[in-house]
C-alpha cells in the first residue's frame, strides 16, 4: 500500500463561521492506481488532495505514507517527502511565470539535488517529448495555450518519476478536446511508466477514464467503486 | 543554490518599473552620500592644509611657564628665543623656522572700539613656514602698519592709509596705545582673522611692547607627518618649554572631525531609513503578488529555508541594482567638485561665517573611499535585513493557504 488516510477531519473557519470540508475521511491508495475523486465543488476535493500531497493538515486523523505516519513531521521534512514522493499537477496550472517551459519542468529534478545537468537536461527533453512538447522548450508560460500549460504542468509532476501524482481538476480550465487529450496523457502514463494518479474531478467525461471513483459529498466518502476504465 | 539565484534575478526583472523605482530611491541615498563624504573630505583635506599652513605649521615652542588658558597673554614670552633659534639651525628635520609675537589688544578708529588679537610677523620669514601673505588682498604689511582682516577692516571702516589705533598691556604691565597706518587687507580661510585679528611687523610689536622676546617658535619639518619621529629630539634639546605638535594645536579641528564623523552617521542612518522602506515595500508587495508561485513552489518541494532565500536575494539584488547605480552616480558628481570645486564664499554669503572649516573661496571634493566603501556594505547589508522580514514571513506560510489565494 503506497498511502492510507485514516479518520481525517478537516474544518475552515471563517471569522466566527466553521466549515467542515473532511468528515472522518479514510482510505487507501495502491501504487499504479489511476483513481478519480469525485464531487461537486465545495465537497472535500481538493481539501483531501492537498492533505495526501503534504500540502495541508488534517485536524485530525492519520496519513501514511509507505506505512510511515506523517503526523507530527516537520515543516522541512515534509518538504523533502513532496520533493521525493509526489508530483503536483494544478487546476491553474500553476507554472512559474519567469521560467520557460524547460526551466519549469527541471526544476523539482534540480531541488532534488541528485542529477547531473547531462542527466536532467535529458530527463526534461524525454518528458517533453512524451507530452508533446518538443520545441516548445524556450517558451514562457504566457506563450504557450492552455492545453500546452498543463501538458508543462503534466511534465513538470512526471519528470522526477514520483510515487504519486496528485491533480486537481485538471481538465477544468481546458475546453472538452484538450481536456480529453490531457486525461488520455495521464492516463498513457499510467499504463506505460506505472504512475500512479490521483486526480480530482466533477466532469462525468473524463471520470470515465478512471479505474477507481471515489465520490465525495459534503466531506464524506459517498461511494468508493473500482472500475475498468476506458 | 544558483536555481535560486538566477529565480531570483528574473523576478527582479519581472517588475522592472518597481525594481527600478525601489533601487532609484536607494541609489539617490548613496549618491548623496558619496557627494557628501567627498565634500566634507574636501573640507577636511583643505582645512588642514590651511590649518598647518596658516595657523599651527608642524611645531610651535612656546615658554615652559606658557599659560594654555590665556594663550594670547604677553606674559607668555620667550626670553632666550635667539638660542633655541640657534639649536634649531643644527636640528635636520627643521627645514624653516619664524617667530611670532601674539597678544590681545583693543582697536580703535576713533568713533568705536573693538577686541582683537595681535600676531606680529616676521616678513622675511614668515612665508618660509606659513602662507600667511599669500591671504594679503590689498596693500602689504609695512613698518608702523598693520594689517586687519577684511571683515574687521569693514567692521571699523577703515582702509587702507586710514590711522587706528591699538591699546594693549605692555611687557611692563601698563596700558599703552600706538597709532598705525592701515597699510594692507588680509582675506584669510578663517573668520577669526578676518573678524579680530590684526598683522604687524614683529620689529614694531617688540619695541611697542618693550620686550626682546617673542611668543612662539613656529617650525616647519621635512614632513609633518613624522612629527611623532621629531619631538623626542625637541623636547630633549628644549627643556623647560612647551612642545606642541599640529595634531595638539588642531584639536578643535579633531573635534569638527568627529562631527563630520556624526554626519556621515546621519547620512548612513539616512541611506538605511530608504533602504529598508523601499526594500521592504518591495518585497511585501513581490510576497503579496507571489504567493500562488510560493505556494507552487513549496507544493514542489521548496524548503521555507528556500523561499527565505529565493526573497532574500531579490531584495539583495535591488540593493545590488541600487548601489551600483548610486555609486556611479555619486562618482560621476563627486569627480565635477573634485575637479571644478565648490565656491564655498559664495554659497555661504561671506567668509565672516564660521562653519568650521577654515576654508574659503573654491574647495575642491575628495574621495572619501572608505565612507564609500562603508555606505556600499552598509546599504547591501540592510538590503538583505530588509527583505529578510518579508521572506521569512512568506517561508512560514502553509502551501495551501498559498494555494489557495485568488489572483
Amino acid at each position: 500500500m503506497l498511502l492510507e488516510v485514516k479518520n481525517l477531519n478537516k474544518t475552515y473557519s471563517t471569522g466566527n463561521v466553521g466549515f467542515q470540508a473532511l468528515h472522518d475521511i479514510s482510505l487507501s491508495i495502491e501504487r499504479g492506481e489511476f483513481s478519480a475523486i469525485c464531487g461537486p465543488s465545495g465537497s472535500g476535493k481538493t481539501t483531501l488532495l492537498n492533505i495526501i500531497g503534504c500540502i495541508d493538515s488534517a485536524d485530525s486523523g492519520e496519513v501514511l505514507l509507505d506505512g510511515v505516519s506523517l503526523t507530527g513531521k516537520k515543516s522541512i521534512d515534509l518538504a523533502m517527502l513532496r520533493r521525493e514522493y509526489f508530483g503536483f499537477i494544478f487546476q491553474t496550472y500553476n507554472l512559474i511565470p519567469v521560467l520557460t517551459s524547460y526551466e519549469n519542468i527541471e526544476l523539482p529534478l534540480k531541488l532534488l539535488k541528485k542529477f547531473s545537468d547531462t542527466e536532467i537536461k535529458n530527463r526534461v527533453l524525454e518528458v517533453m517529448d512524451k507530452v508533446g512538447l518538443s520545441g516548445l522548450e524556450k517558451r514562457k508560460p504566457l506563450e504557450l495555450s492552455g492545453g500546452q500549460q498543463q501538458r508543462v504542468s503534466i511534465a513538470r509532476a512526471l519528470v522526477k518519476k514520483p510515487k504519486m501524482i496528485l491533480a486537481d481538476e485538471p481538465t477544468a480550465n481546458l475546453d472538452s478536446a484538450n481536456g480529453e487529450s490531457i486525461v488520455g496523457l495521464m492516463h498513457q502514463l499510467n499504463d506505460k511508466e506505472g504512475a500512479t494518479f490521483v486526480f480530482s474531478t466533477h466532469d462525468q467525461l473524463i471520470m470515465r477514464h478512471a479505474r477507481r471513483i471515489i465520490n465525495i459529498r459534503d466531506g464524506r466518502v459517498e461511494s468508493d467503486i473500482r472500475v475498468k476504465g476506458e | 543554490m544558483y536555481y535560486l539565484f538566477s529565480m531570483a534575478f528574473k523576478n527582479v526583472l519581472r517588475y522592472k518599473r518597481r525594481t527600478i523605482l525601489t533601487s532609484l530611491v536607494l541609489a539617490f541615498g548613496i549618491m548623496i552620500f558619496i557627494f557628501m563624504a567627498g565634500l566634507l573630505k574636501g573640507f577636511d583635506d583643505k582645512s588642514f592644509e590651511n590649518q598647518i599652513q596658516f595657523e599651527t605649521g608642524d611645531f610651535k615652542i612656546r615658554s615652559g611657564t606658557f599659560d594654555e588658558d590665556s594663550p594670547l597673554d604677553i606674559s607668555n614670552f620667550i626670553t632666550n628665543y635667539r638660542e633655541a633659534e640657534n639649536i634649531l639651525e643644527t636640528r635636520p628635520y627643521v627645514k624653516s623656522f619664524t617667530e611670532r609675537l601674539s597678544f590681545t589688544a583693543d582697536l580703535d578708529n576713533g568713533k568705536s572700539t573693538s577686541p582683537i588679537i595681535v600676531i606680529a610677523i616676521d616678513p622675511a620669514r614668515e612665508d618660509s613656514v606659513f602662507i600667511t601673505t599669500n591671504f594679503i588682498v590689498k596693500g602689504w604689511l609695512e613698518k608702523d602698519g598693520a594689517v586687519l582682516g577684511q571683515n574687521l577692516a569693514k567692521e571699523m571702516d577703515v582702509n587702507i592709509g586710514d590711522q587706528v589705533y591699538v591699546t594693549f598691556r605692555n611687557a611692563q604691565g601698563t596700558y599703552d596705545s600706538v597709532e598705525l597706518n592701515v597699510t594692507g587687507i588680509i582675506n584669510a580661510p578663517d573668520p577669526q582673522v578676518n573678524n579680530s585679528t590684526i598683522y604687524m611687523n614683529i620689529s614694531d610689536a617688540r619695541r611697542f611692547i618693550n620686550t626682546d622676546s617673542v611668543t612662539e617658535l613656529v617650525l616647519k619639518t621635512s614632513d609633518y607627518r613624522k612629527y611623532k619621529k621629531f619631538e623626542p629630539d625637541l623636547i630633549k634639546n628644549f627643556p623647560g618649554m612647551k612642545i606642541y605638535d599640529w595634531e595638539k594645536l588642531g584639536q578643535d579641528f579633531i573635534a569638527i572631525g568627529q562631527a563630520k564623523a556624526r554626519t556621515i552617521g546621519f547620512l548612513l542612518f539616512f541611506i538605511a531609513v530608504i533602504a529598508v522602506i523601499g526594500i521592504i515595500n518591495t518585497m511585501l508587495m513581490s510576497v503579496f503578488e507571489k504567493k500562488r508561485e510560493i505556494g507552487t513552489m513549496k507544493a514542489l518541494g521548496m524548503t521555507d529555508g528556500d523561499i527565505k532565500t529565493l526573497f532574500v536575494f531579490e531584495g539583495l539584488m535591488i540593493g545590488i541594482i541600487g548601489n551600483l547605480t548610486g555609486l556611479a552616480a555619486g562618482i560621476l558628481l563627486n569627480l565635477y567638485f573634485t575637479v571644478y570645486g565648490m565656491d564655498i564664499t559664495s554659497i555661504i554669503g561671506s567668509s565672516d561665517i564660521d562653519i568650521g572649516y577654515k576654508i574659503m573661496g573654491i574647495v575642491k571634493s575628495g574621495w572619501d573611499i572608505s565612507s564609500m566603501t562603508r555606505a556600499v556594505i552598509f546599504s547591501l547589508v540592510v538590503s538583505i535585513a530588509a527583505s529578510y522580514y518579508p521572506a521569512s514571513k512568506t517561508s512560514k506560510l502553509q502551501p495551501a493557504e498559498c494555494l489557495r489565494t485568488i489572483q
